[in-house]
């Protein structure tokens, strides 16, 4: 796979941190999954975090804290090390193992709810305590989407397919990430339908207040 | 450190655990506290990364990275889940990913502390406002958003110095890793 578009460094860094919310979260690390390139920037990010926990003051534990932990080594091995996602495409479903993980079937087995011509969405649930959406978008070949901006910011992961934008062509494995100021009218390339795990922080702005009436296209 | 690390890994070392457990245990008080713990949760999450420390340290590839960035990657994902309450967002392993390492354990463990250094280094060497910047991020674990809201700085600025902090530590660690994007 050739990637062409990688999120900012910023929020690669901002997710080595642990900081971005769930869904910003997701759509990094199923773009990471793909991504040697930006797993290189997480992983000097988490030397980051290392240097700077290891340079941190010292705040006294319990007098016990050491001797409760000695108790307590042998059922933490009992207990078993927590299984690790094993390859990128762990379930065979074609897809990074952040979203595999969650949707557990083929994309093409999911519910999809149709949001006008050419365009569904299936919206992934998220934590109670998370802000923001994670929503799969596909759009059939050759469908225009309308000129759209955003309240915050937006990380758009391609899974399938291809679409071109102002910003160039986005295939499997890109990121766009735009920003709040970005305005966008993708148009999805022919032959293919192509499939975008999109995750927004803020709801979805229309330019023109027309263009509000599309709103109910993207169930946003 | 490493080599601290690899005697629990491959003789369930108690003393090695101790040693780590007196280093990194206060440290890891400090951070769960700045992280919005409260003091009896930050002493609990100590006890449960120190625990995961014992139980996965077979896991921990000195080439990979120092044996503080490790435990940092353990602590923030229990912070995720305990103080942020929402689930951490696991990319499988880098480690599943990037594949095997040629480097011996043995050269990589000698470097490992050389990584360390270098990295304090250039944290320390970066303008007071990168400096602040990455910690407000790190260790008090505020996003971007908030950390603009905190400095009454614009977001775009806050980005931008992120970048240009992690550019000046990525350099600063070229030697030890494959050239970055």
């Amino acid at each position: 796979m050739r990637i062409g578009h990688h999120p900012e460094e910023a929020t690669v860094i901002a997710y080595a941190a642990g900081t971005l919310d769930e869904p910003l979260a997701v759509a990094v690390a199923s773009h990471l999954a793909w991504c040697g390139a930006c797993r290189r920037v997480v992983r000097v990010g988490e030397a980051i975090g290392g240097a700077l926990l290891d340079s941190m003051e010292e705040t006294p534990l319990r007098d016990d804290a050491l001797a409760r932990a000695m108790g307590r080594l042998d059922a933490a091995v009992a207990a078993g090390v927590r299984t690790e996602p094993g390859g990128v495409d762990s379930d065979g479903l074609g897809l990074p193992y952040p979203l595999a993980s969650r949707l557990g079937v083929p994309l093409d087995h999911l519910r999809w709810r149709r949001r006008g011509r050419g365009i569904a969405v299936h919206a992934l649930p998220l934590s109670a305590n998370a802000p923001g959406r994670l929503l799969l978008v596909r759009g059939v070949a050759g469908t225009r989407m309308p000129a759209h901006g955003h309240e915050g910011a937006e990380i758009t992961v391609v899974l399938r397919g291809a679409y071109r934008d102002a910003f160039g062509r986005f295939a499997m494995g890109d990121v766009a990430e735009l920003g709040e100021d970005a305005e966008h009218a993708p148009v999805v390339e022919p032959g293919e339908d192509c499939i975008c795990l999109v995750a927004t922080e803020g709801r979805l702005r229309f330019g023109n207040p027309l263009l509000r009436l599309l709103r109910p296209i993207l169930g946003v | 450190m490493a080599d601290l690390l690899s005697r629990v890994a491959t003789g369930r070392d108690r003393d090695a655990f101790a040693v780590l457990f007196r280093h990194f245990g206060p440290r890891l008080k400090s951070y769960m506290l700045r992280r919005g713990a409260d003091a009896e949760t930050a002493e609990e999450l100590v006890q449960e990364v120190m625990l995961a420390v014992w139980a996965k340290a077979d896991r921990y590839v000195p080439a990979r990275g120092s044996v503080a960035a490790w435990i940092f990657t353990i602590a923030r994902n229990r912070a995720i889940d305990r103080l942020r309450r929402q689930p951490p967002v696991r990319f499988a392993d880098i480690d599943d990913h990037d594949g095997a390492t040629d480097e011996p354990d043995g050269e990589a463990r000698l470097m490992e502390g050389e990584m360390e250094m270098r990295v304090r280094g250039a944290l320390d060497a970066l303008p007071d406002g990168q400096r602040r910047i990455m910690g407000l991020a790190f260790l008090d674990g505020l996003t971007q958003a908030e950390i603009a809201v905190r400095l009454a700085l614009p977001l775009g600025t806050v980005k931008s110095r992120m970048r240009l902090a992690y550019r000046k530590l990525r350099a600063s660690l070229a030697e030890y890793m494959e050239d970055s994007r």
